[in-house]
């Protein structure tokens, strides 16, 4: 019997994803940090969010109906998504913060 | 609002977790009538019905559809209930058998349990986002 | 190959050593019987189990797991023994009796391993339930 190379490649873990370019055409979290602005990682994290989102929903969705029964990378799936989510929501405030402190400063 | 908050697949995930209660009842009435003549096993049969309103998989099963299971698109009807035949060498036309039964009780809890972790991830991520990112 | 399929298969495997089980019963307790309704001895029940591929669908995995099913529950072709025993009152016109096939030593041999058998399912079935809900605590 030959048992084929069972690797990590899920289809639907977002980690393997390559996600949308930002503004130096490059994509996910490998990408030069000097040739991408503010904006365009801004989108590159609300893109990676909705990513882990429907991808968890995807998981789940096929899990519940039973046609892929993959607990731990469902589970996987919706842990990412959560973290991803709250680390977006971390980084929002920290710019925010910045933002503020900028305004805030007397000329 | 409730609608942009709460999707399909909240309400489709409440339904998978009412049929696999559904499956726990008449399993533990399976292994009550485990003695009874001519009592025949009583189940669910998830994946063909589910694959079905899924709309992927190979559907060898010959049923009718009137009381069509959709249950991660639409509404729920009444799930069809499915009989097991006794073997051939069993007398008294009893068709339980109790590690099949125990066997389906434990994957079924397993299943109920794992829908209801994915739902309230889901629930506690949009909790997170509707108080702002304060837990 | 999904975590349910590998319960459904422990349970075949359970099932199947249950079926064993009762003939093992049922060929000690008829280890003297003489007649039956057929009119011939008890001929010793052996159960055939058949490896059926669980999912022969799926993946490259799934086609070389199976699960087990009873096909049958045969009886035993070997010869009756022979005693002599003329006042019995099944012997034949020469006087012997046709004793069933029936060896209880073998029939003890094959209870310990079939009671062997249901326990590693039994083994099974929990450590696969462990190590879903091992799974499952990757979320809190």
């Amino acid at each position: 019997m030959k048992i084929p190379n069972v690797g990590v490649n899920n289809l639907y873990s977002p980690s393997t994803v390559r996600r949308s370019k930002g503004v130096s055409g490059e994509s996910g979290f490998n990408m030069k940090v000097q040739n991408q602005s503010i904006q365009g990682r801004i989108t590159d994290g609300l893109h990676q969010i909705d990513q882990s989102q429907r991808v968890s929903d995807l998981k789940l969705e096929r899990l519940a109906s039973g046609e892929d029964v993959d607990i731990h990378g469902t589970m996987i799936a919706l842990q990412e998504a959560d973290i991803t989510l709250r680390f977006a929501v971390s980084i929002r405030d920290k710019l925010l913060e910045g933002y503020q402190k900028i305004i805030n400063m007397s000329i | 609002m409730k609608d942009l908050l709460f999707d399909r697949l909240h309400s489709g995930l409440g339904s998978v977790l009412d049929l696999r209660q559904k499956q726990h009842s008449l399993t533990t009435s399976n292994v009550a009538n485990v003695d009874t003549p001519f009592y025949k096993a009583k189940y669910i049969r998830f994946d063909d019905l589910l694959k079905d309103a899924a709309g992927s998989g190979d559907n060898l099963m010959k049923t009718s559809h009137e009381r069509h299971f959709t249950g991660l698109n639409g509404t729920v009807e009444e799930p069809q209930v499915f009989e097991q035949d006794p073997a051939p060498w069993v007398i008294d036309g009893n068709s339980v058998s109790l590690e099949r039964e125990m066997v389906r009780l434990k994957s079924n809890a397993l299943m109920f349990r794992s829908v209801t972790k994915g739902m309230s991830k889901r629930l506690s991520m949009i909790t997170f986002v509707a108080n702002n990112g304060k837990g | 190959m999904n975590i349910l399929d590998t319960l459904r298969i422990s349970a075949s495997g359970m099932s199947a050593q249950r079926v064993r089980l009762q003939s093992i019963s049922s060929n000690i307790a008829n280890a003297r019987s003489t007649s039956t309704e057929t009119g011939e001895p008890y001929r010793r029940k052996m159960p055939v189990f058949k490896a059926i591929t669980h999912n022969p669908f799926g993946s490259e995995i799934d086609k070389n797991l199976s699960r087990v099913e009873v096909v049958d529950i045969a009886k035993s072709q070997e010869d009756f023994r022979q005693v002599f025993d003329p006042a019995h009152p099944d012997a034949d016109e020469e006087g012997y009796v046709r004793y069933p096939n029936v060896d209880i030593l073998y029939e003890m041999v094959d209870m310990m391993t079939t009671s062997r058998g249901y326990e590693a399912n039994t083994s099974a079935v929990e450590t696969t339930y462990q190590m879903a809900n091992l799974a499952l605590e990757i979320i809190k």
